[in-house]
């Protein structure tokens, strides 16, 4: 038997019966195993995290955050994806080391800093592929 | 002719832009006249021609700008 349970913030049920996260806390989630030499580990999950839409291009791909307006580009959606996370990780850094002062448009990227406290795998909420940029500007 | 990194600096720099970090490829901040962050994008090191003409519409939708005033900006208007 496997049994679940949140520690670390306040979580409540949403009307289609998920677990939400209230606050921007970094949640811890452990996972345990219930057996009798019993195991378990602790996940520290980012409390935002972003999306990316993987868009073809002419010669290769790009790979953009809607969330930090943040892009990356390749040659294939991997590594289109490998240099958006690049791209998010110095924008971040930068945030972090100069702190500042964002405008009201862009006041929400704070929230996105403790990304780089969570492993990178773990940034991207979800990965879309969207539809072709359009040929007039 | 496509435009080329050195172009695009040119012109997000004469918008605000300023280079804030040089890694893999540079990390450029945009500021307003009150000295707040507004954006960022990255440009590549060296002068290679931004070839893909989608991604350069990409870097555009990025920086804000439309592929008629880039190169208005470019030409110092």
């Amino acid at each position: 038997m496997t049994a679940i349970a949140v520690a670390g913030g306040p979580a409540q049920l949403t009307s289609e019966g998920d677990l939400a996260f209230v606050g921007d806390a970094t949640t811890s989630i452990r996972y345990a195993v219930s057996s009798r030499r019993g195991s378990s580990y602790r996940v520290s999950v980012a409390p935002a995290r972003l999306t990316a839409v993987v868009d073809e291009t002419d010669e290769g791909f790009t790979a953009r955050s809607p969330e930090l307006n943040s892009l990356g580009y390749g040659p294939d959606p991997d590594a289109a994806l490998a240099d958006l996370t690049e791209a998010v990780r110095d924008y971040l850094t930068f945030l972090v080391e100069k702190r500042p002062t964002l405008a009201p448009e862009v006041a929400h990227h704070e929230t996105y800093l403790d990304l780089l406290s969570a492993p990178e795998a773990s940034w991207f909420a979800a990965v879309t592929i969207g539809r072709a940029a359009p040929d007039a500007a | 002719m496509p435009p080329s990194w050195n172009d695009y600096r040119k012109v997000i720099a004469k918008n605000g832009f300023r280079l804030e970090r040089s890694g893999k490829h540079e990390t450029w901040i945009r500021y307003d006249e009150q000295d707040r962050v507004t954006g960022q994008t990255r440009a590549s090191h060296g002068n290679a021609e931004i070839a893909d003409a989608r991604f350069f519409r990409a870097l555009l939708k990025q920086c804000g700008k439309t592929e008629k005033r880039f190169y208005e900006v470019l030409r110092g208007k």
